[in-house]
C-alpha cells in the first residue's frame, strides 16, 4: 500500500518548497514478541514475560511503551538494567534523533543491547498502526496519538496472551486520552515507584517532571530573567542588538564570566548572577551589551561560590572596583541560552548533618561549573564518594541547576577514584581497546616481512642508539652518527614507522585519531594505540630489528645542511641509553667505541645547531616540573623531584627540532594544500604589559617586540644572588604567549605557518608518532611524498584534515591539563600527613590574592588575604602588580615563605592548602613551623619594613 | 507546422465537408471533440491538471516560488509560463521542430494572462515591496492532434484552480522579516480564478469556419484567429494567425461564435472542476 506524505518546508535560501514522499505501509511487520504466534518474525522477536522489575501496579507481566518525553529526559532511566521489554516506537525514535543526536545514539545502544530487550516498531509503516495527520491537528499531538493508536494496536494483538501493555508519559494530556480509550497509562515517577527492589532508581529520574514540582514553579519566587526565545535572539543578532558567544565561566570568581563574541576585540564581560542569567561554562549564549558607560574591568578578585544560602542577594556583584580598572573593557548581560553544553559532571555532594533527607548540593569538581542540586535517597552512601551527575533544567525560581544522579565512581581520596575523575573531567578517551581495534594489530610472534627488506633500505649495520628518559618503553626515536671521508658528517635520525602498522580507516586508525595523543599520568600512560604496538613492534628497542622512517642528513661540521633525504628504513639499535647513561658515555673520554664516539659527534653539532637556533630568535621557556617517585606496591608518591636537565636532553632536543623543521618544509612543498603543520603565532604585545610592568619595577627592562628581542631580554635578565629570579620570569612569559597550534596548510597564508616560539618559518611533529597522532598524518604526507606509500582522498582533503587539526588541537589541550591534574593530585597525596614551611615565589597578584609558586616543588596556589580586608588597608596598583596590605607590600616576583599542608578540615574536599608565613602579615600569615626547617641555607626574606615605602 | 502531407483530392474533401458542416468525424464545425479534464495529478507541484482533447493532450504543473518584489509593481505577484513539447507527442516533432510550435502556444498563452484581471496578482504579493510568489507554470505537451491552443488554455486554467498555496505568515520587520511557514498541511488557500479566460480557436477553412480541428484538418486551414473569452462572454484578447485572409464579416460572425462556445465550455469546466475539487483530498 502507497502513501504520499506531503509538506511544505522553507529551505535554507529562504524559498517556499513543496516535498512530497512516498510512503510505504506494510502489513507484515512483527510485534516483537516472543509469545506472538500471529506475526510473521522478520526481525528476531525480544520481547518477553520475564521482565527483571515487578511493578505492584500490574499481577501480569507487562511491556512498556515510552512516549518522546520519556525518551528525551529519562535515558537514565530507560538505561537501568531492570528496565526491559521496552517497545520503542519509530515515531519516538525519529522524534528524538531530531531534537538530540546524542539521546538518540544513546537509545540506539540500549536497543542493540539484546537483554534489554528493547523492540523497535515501526509504526510509522505498519498498516494497522499509521495515521494520517487531520486538519487543526498539531504535529505533536499527531505523533502523540500515532503513539496511543500502536499502544492501543499491541493491547488489542496481544489480548488472547497473558500480556498488559503500558504506556509511560510524563504528558497529563497525553495520559488522560491514552486512559479513556481503555489503555493503561502511567507516570514515570508512579511506576518507578511501584517497582520492587529497585528504590534507588527514582534518583536516576530527571527532575524536568519528577512529580508534580513544576507545578509549583509559579508560587515560588522567581530569581531570574526570562530567556527570549531563540526566534527572538535570532532576529535580535541579525539586526545587531543581541551578540552571539560561547560563555566561560570565570576559574577565579563565581560572578563573573566572559564571552567572546565576533564584534568585539575583547572578551565581553559578565557580572553578576542576574546578569549571568543561568549561563553555564561552555554554552552558547546570546547577548546584550550595555552602554559604554556601565562597561567595567574584570574584577580581579577571587570568589568561590562557598555560602550555603539559598536566599543569596542576586545583585551581588564581584567584589572589587572594577569600575576604575584600567582594563574597561565591553559588559553586557546574558538574554537567552542558544545552546546548552551541559554534560555529565563529575564531584560530591556538600555534606550535610542530615543525610536522611533527599534533596542535596551537588559541588562539581571543576570550578566553573555552578553547584547542581540534585534529589537522592543514598546520601549516607554517596557522602564520602565521588559521583557523576547529570544536569536536567535551571527554572527561573532555582539558585542553582537541579539535576539527577547517574554513576558512583567510587570512594574519595582513593587514588583511582580521584584518576578516574580527572580523565572523565577532561574528557579523556580511557577505555580499554575494543575488539576490533585489537583485531587490526598484527600477531605475535611478529618478524619484519622479507618483502620490506626490498623496500626498505637496510640500515642494521649503522651504529643507531636511543636516548630516553629512564623507564621510558614507547622509543619513537633513534639516532646515527657517521663522520664522512670529506670531512662531513652524516646524521641520521630515525622515527618509529607507526604508519606501516595504521593503515588509514581502519579500526585502529579511527580510534588513534579520535585519542590524538598519549596521555601520560603520574602513575599510568594512556595509549594512542594498543600497547603491542607502542611498546613492543614499534618501540625501537636495543638489539632488536625494527622498521623505521629515517631523515638522514649530510652536514659540515658547523652544522651546514649539504644534502637530505628521507627513506623508510629497518634499523637495529644498539643500545637504548637514559639521558644519565648517554652522559657518562660522552663524558668518559677514555672510551672510543663507535658508539661514544657517535654520541660526541652528535653532542658537538648539537651545540652548534642551538647556538645558531637562538641567534635567529629562538626562546627557551621555563615551566615549573617535577617528577614523583612512585611506590611500586602502593602506587602512591614517595617523593618529589624536579626535573633535571641534562646536556643529552638538549642533544636530542636539537635534532628533533632539525627532523620536524626540515620535514615542515619537505611536506609543505610536496602538499602545500593540506600538510599538516604547526604554528604558534606571535603575541599580541599587549600580552607582555603585565610582564614588562612587572619587570620594570624589579628594576629589569625586558623588550618583547620580536622573539629575537624577547629572548635577549631573557638571557641578560638577572639579579644578583637571586638566580632563579630569571627562571621566574621565564615562566611567567611562557604564560603571556599563545598556544602553539596544529593546522592544516592550505587554510592560512603563509606569513602564518611562523612558530614563534621556536623562530621557524615552518614546524610539525614527525618525530613521536607513537604517542600523537599529527606525527603519524606527517609520516603518511612524507611517505607518499618520497613514493614509499599511498594518498588516500580524506588526507589530501585540506577541509577534512582541519577537523582532524582541530580534534588534535583539542586533545592535546586536553591531555596537557589532565597532566597538570595529576601532577596536582599527586602533590596533594605526597603531602598527606605533611606539614611544611617553603620557599615561594609570587607569581601574580591579584586585588585579594597572590599566586604563589613554590620552587621546590613547581606547586602554584592562590593565597587569600581577604580575611583581613576588614582591619587593614588594602591598596592594589594594577600597573605595578603590587598590592599593599597595611605595612606590607606584595610585589611579582618577591620572594615569601609559605606553609604547605592539606587541608582536612573538610573531609569531603581535601585541597592542598598554601599559608604565609614571612612577611607577616597580621590577620594572615601563620607561624613558621621549625621543626621541618632543619635546612642550614635559611632562605633569605626580606623585612616587612624594609618594603615599605 | 506544415507537416502533414495530404493529396489534393484529400484536402478537396475536408474543406467541402466543413463547408457543408460535416465534418469527417461526424462532427459541425462548433462541435468540439470530446473534452477529458482531470486536475491534482503531478502530488510535487502547488497545483496541476490534464487535458485531452481527442489525440491532443496536455498537461500542466504550477509550482509557486518566493521571489523578491518588482520595483515598478511592488504589490503583486508573478507568473512565469512555460510550454514544452515532449518528444514524442508527434513523430514530426522530433528535434528542434517543435521550438515554433511552442513558441506559439505561450505567445498565446501569455496572451491571455497579460491582462492585469486574467489571475488577480495582488492575491500573490506576501510582503509589499519585499516578496512576493512567483507561479512557475509548466505547459507539457504529450500528444499533438490539434487545437493544441484551445487544450492548454484549458488545462492551465484547471491547474490553477487546483492549485494551493501554503499559508505564509510574516514575523518581524525590516531587516529582521522572516517568513513563517504553518506546519500544518490542511492550512492552504486557493487562487481565484473566476476571471480565468481561455482559448477558443476558430479556423478558417475554404468558405466557412470551424473550431478544434485535426491535424489533418488543420492543414488545409488558410488562416485562424484566436479569441480568448472569460466566463462572463467578454472577450478578453484577440490574435489573428496562419497566412490566409479574413473578410471582416467573416471575423465578426467567427467572434460572435467564439463566445457563444467559450461561455458554454466555461460553464461546463466550471462545474467539472467544482465537483473535482469537493471529491479530492490533499
Amino acid at each position: 500500500m502507497l502513501k504520499a506524505k506531503t509538506f511544505v518546508k522553507k529551505t535554507k535560501r529562504g524559498n517556499i518548497i513543496k516535498v512530497v514522499r512516498e510512503h510505504y505501509l506494510r502489513d507484515d511487520l512483527s510485534c516483537g514478541s516472543l509469545l506472538c504466534k500471529k506475526c510473521p518474525h522478520l526481525s528476531p522477536a525480544k520481547l518477553s514475560e520475564k521482565q527483571k522489575a515487578v511493578s505492584s501496579l500490574f499481577s501480569k507481566p507487562h511491556y512498556l511503551v515510552i512516549d518522546t518525553n520519556v525518551a528525551l529526559h529519562q535515558i537514565d532511566f530507560l538505561e537501568d538494567h531492570n528496565i526491559t521489554d521496552v517497545v520503542v516506537l519509530q515515531t519516538v525514535l525519529q522524534e528524538v534523533r531530531h531534537l538530540n543526536d546524542s539521546l538518540y545514539k544513546r537509545i540506539r545502544t540500549i536497543i542493540e543491547n539484546n537483554s534489554k530487550r528493547f523492540f523497535v516498531l515501526c509504526n510509522e509503516h505498519h498498516r494497522s498502526t499509521y495515521i494520517d495527520r487531520e486538519p487543526n491537528e498539531s504535529c505533536n499531538d499527531r505523533n502523540d496519538r500515532a503513539i496511543r493508536v500502536a499502544t492501543a494496536w499491541y493491547e488489542e494483538h496481544l489480548k488472547h496472551l497473558d500480556i498488559d501493555i503500558v504506556l509511560l508519559t510524563n504528558d497529563k494530556d497525553n495520559r488522560d486520552k491514552a486512559i479513556k480509550a481503555g489503555l493503561k497509562s502511567f507516570q514515570v515517577l508512579d511506576y518507578v515507584k511501584s517497582l520492587k527492589g529497585c528504590e534507588n532508581l527514582v534518583d536516576h529520574l530527571s527532575v524536568q517532571e519528577k512529580g508534580d514540582n513544576t507545578s509549583t514553579v509559579h508560587d515560588k519566587k522567581v530569581m531570574f530573567d526570562e530567556h527570549l526565545s531563540l526566534y527572538d535572539i535570532k532576529m535580535g543578532i541579525k539586526s545587531n542588538r543581541y551578540h552571539q558567544g560561547k560563555f566561560e565561566a570565570s576559574r577565579e570568581n563565581y560572578l563573573e564570566g566572559f564571552v567572546s563574541c565576533t564584534a568585539y576585540d575583547k572578551q565581553v564581560i559578565i557580572r553578576g548572577l542576574k546578569n549571568l542569567n543561568r549561563a553555564v561554562h561552555e554554552d552558547v549564549v546570546a547577548i546584550e551589551i550595555f552602554p559604554k558607560s556601565q562597561w567595567v574591568g574584570a574584577s580581579g578578585t577571587v570568589q568561590l561560590d562557598e555560602k550555603i544560602d539559598e536566599e543569596e542577594d542576586l545583585n551581588a556583584m564581584p567584589d572589587g572596583d572594577a569600575q576604575n580598572s584600567i582594563y574597561v573593557r565591553p559588559t553586557g548581560r546574558v538574554i537567552g541560552i542558544i545552546k546548552r553544553n551541559w554534560r555529565n559532571y563529575c564531584g560530591v555532594l556538600l555534606p550535610t548533618d542530615n543525610t536522611e533527607k533527599t534533596r542535596h548540593i551537588f559541588i562539581p569538581s571543576e570550578k566553573r561549573i555552578p553547584r547542581i542540586r540534585i534529589e537522592t535517597r543514598q546520601a549516607d552512601v554517596l557522602m564520602s564518594h565521588r559521583i557523576i551527575v547529570s544536569v536536567d533544567c535551571w527554572p527561573r525560581s532555582s539558585r542553582y541547576p537541579l539535576g539527577h544522579f547517574i554513576r558512583d565512581i567510587g570512594p574519595m581520596g582513593d587514588r583511582e577514584t580521584e584518576e578516574e575523575v580527572l580523565l572523565l573531567e577532561h574528557d579523556i578517551p580511557h577505555l580499554p581497546f575494543s575488539k576490533s581495534v585489537l583485531d587490526c594489530l598484527p600477531k605475535l610472534p611478529w618478524s619484519i616481512a622479507d618483502y620490506e627488506f626490498v623496500l626498505r633500505e637496510d640500515l642494521r649495520n649503522t651504529c643507531v642508539c636511543s636516548v630516553d628518559p629512564p623507564g621510558c618503553t614507547d622509543i619513537d626515536d633513534a639516532l646515527h652518527y657517521k663522520a664522512l671521508p670529506n670531512g662531513n658528517c652524516e646524521v641520521g635520525v630515525h622515527i618509529a614507522d607507526l604508519s606501516h602498522f595504521v593503515r588509514p580507516g581502519t579500526a585502529l586508525d579511527l580510534e588513534a585519531q579520535k585519542r590524538g595523543t598519549s596521555v601520560y599520568l603520574c602513575d599510568k600512560r594512556i595509549d594512542m594505540v594498543p600497547e603491542v604496538l607502542s611498546s613492543n613492534l614499534c618501540s625501537l628497542r636495543a638489539n632488536e630489528d625494527r622498521m623505521a622512517f629515517s631523515g638522514i642528513w649530510e652536514m659540515t661540521k658547523e652544522g651546514e645542511i649539504v644534502s637530505r633525504r628521507f627513506c623508510k628504513t629497518v634499523i637495529r639499535s644498539v643500545a637504548a641509553l637514559t639521558y644519565a647513561e648517554a652522559q657518562i658515555l660522552i663524558d668518559d673520554k677514555s672510551r672510543t667505541d663507535p658508539l661514544s664516539e657517535g654520541l660526541r659527534g652528535l653532542n658537538e653539532l648539537a651545540k652548534k645547531l642551538k647556538q645558531r637556533r637562538i641567534k635567529a630568535g629562538a626562546l627557551t621557556l621555563a615551566s615549573p616540573e617535577v617528577r614523583f617517585h612512585i611506590d611500586s606496591e602502593t602506587h602512591d608518591p614517595i617523593g618529589i623531584e624536579t626535573k633535571e636537565l641534562k646536556e643529552t636532553n638538549s642533544m636530542i632536543e636539537e635534532f628533533m627540532l632539525l627532523a620536524n623543521c626540515e620535514v615542515a618544509r619537505h611536506i609543505e612543498k610536496e602538499f602545500p594544500q593540506c600538510a599538516v603543520l604547526r604554528r604558534h603565532p606571535s603575541p599580541p604585545l599587549t600580552n607582555f604589559d603585565l610582564l614588562v610592568n612587572a619587570a620594570a619595577v624589579k628594576g629589569i627592562q625586558v623588550k618583547c617586540s620580536t622573539n629575537a628581542e624577547l629572548a635577549y631580554s631573557l638571557e641578560n635578565a638577572n639579579i644578583p644572588g637571586d638566580p632563579f629570579f630569571n627562571i621566574l620570569l621565564r615562566i611567567v612569559s611562557t604564560r603571556c604567549m599563545m598556544q602553539a597550534v596544529y593546522f592544516c596548510s592550505g587554510m592560512l597564508p603563509e606569513e602564518e605557518y611562523f612558530h614563534y616560539g621556536l623562530a621557524v618559518p615552518m614546524y610539525t611533529h614527525f618525530t613521536s608518532p607513537i604517542r600523537r597522532y599529527p606525527d603519524l598524518l606527517v609520516h603518511r604526507l612524507l611517505a607518499a611524498s618520497v613514493g614509499q606509500d599511498k594518498t588516500y582522498t580524506e588526507l589530501l582533503d585540506r577541509n577534512i584534515v582541519h577537523e582532524w587539526c582541530e580534534n588534535m588541537n583539542y586533545r592535546h589541550h586536553q591531555a596537557q591539563l589532565v597532566q597538570r591534574a595529576s601532577i596536582a593530585l599527586h602533590t596533594q597525596l605526597y603531602f598527606k600527613d605533611k606539614c611544611l614551611d617553603e620557599d615561594a615565589y609570587i607569581l601574580f597578584v591579584r586585588r585579594n590574592a597572590i599566586v604563589v609558586l613554590v620552587r621546590r616543588y613547581g606547586l602554584e596556589s592562590t593565597i587569600f588575604l581577604k580575611a583581613v580586608e576588614s582591619q587593614v588597608d588594602f591598596v592594589y596598583e594594577e600597573d605595578k602588580c603590587k598590592l599593599t596590605v597595611g605595612r606590607v607590600t606584595l610585589q611579582m616576583f618577591d620572594r615569601v615563605i609559605v606553609q604547605i599542608s592539606v587541608e582536612d578540615c573538610n573531609i569531603q574536599h581535601k585541597k592542598l592548602r598554601m599559608k604565609l608565613v614571612n612577611p607577616i602579615i597580621p590577620g594572615v600569615s601563620v607561624e613558621p613551623i621549625y621543626v621541618t626547617m632543619g635546612n642550614n641555607d635559611e632562605p633569605h626574606v626580606p623585612r616587612p619594613d624594609s618594603a615599605r615605602h | 507546422m506544415n507537416l502533414i502531407r495530404l493529396s489534393l483530392a484529400e484536402r478537396k474533401y475536408i474543406v467541402e465537408s466543413i463547408e457543408e458542416d460535416i465534418r469527417t468525424d461526424g462532427r459541425s464545425c462548433e462541435d468540439y471533440r470530446q473534452i477529458e479534464i482531470e486536475t491534482r495529478n503531478l502530488p510535487n507541484t502547488n497545483g496541476s491538471s490534464r487535458c485531452k482533447i481527442g489525440k491532443t493532450e496536455v498537461l500542466v504543473g504550477v509550482k509557486a516560488e518566493v521571489v523578491d518584489s518588482d520595483l515598478h509593481n511592488p504589490s503583486i505577484g508573478k507568473i512565469n509560463i512555460s510550454v514544452d513539447c515532449s518528444a514524442t507527442a508527434s513523430p514530426h516533432l522530433a528535434g528542434r521542430g517543435s521550438e515554433t510550435m511552442e513558441q506559439e502556444v505561450l505567445s498565446v498563452l501569455n496572451l491571455l494572462y497579460s491582462s492585469i484581471d486574467a489571475l488577480n496578482l495582488t492575491d500573490l504579493c506576501i510582503v509589499k515591496g519585499e516578496s512576493c510568489w512567483l507561479l512557475n507554470i509548466d505547459v507539457l505537451f504529450i500528444q499533438c492532434g490539434g487545437n493544441l491552443f484551445d487544450a492548454a488554455s484549458f488545462a492551465l486554467k484547471a491547474a490553477l484552480h487546483s492549485t494551493t498555496m501554503p499559508d505564509v505568515s510574516v514575523a518581524g520587520e525590516g531587516i529582521e522579516m522572516e517568513l513563517e511557514i504553518s506546519d500544518d498541511p490542511y492550512k492552504v488557500w486557493k487562487l481565484n480564478t473566476s476571471m480565468c479566460p481561455i482559448c477558443i480557436t476558430l479556423y478558417q477553412e475554404g468558405e466557412s469556419f470551424a473550431v478544434d480541428l485535426t491535424e489533418e484538418e488543420s492543414e488545409c486551414s488558410t488562416g485562424h484567429i484566436h479569441v480568448g473569452v472569460l466566463p462572463s462572454g467578454e472577450v478578453s484578447a484577440m490574435e489573428k494567425s496562419g497566412a490566409g485572409n479574413l473578410e471582416p464579416i467573416a471575423l465578426l460572425e467567427m467572434i460572435d461564435a467564439a463566445i457563444r462556445i467559450g461561455t458554454d465550455i466555461h460553464k461546463q469546466l466550471h462545474s467539472h472542476l467544482l465537483a473535482e475539487s469537493t471529491t479530492a483530498t490533499l
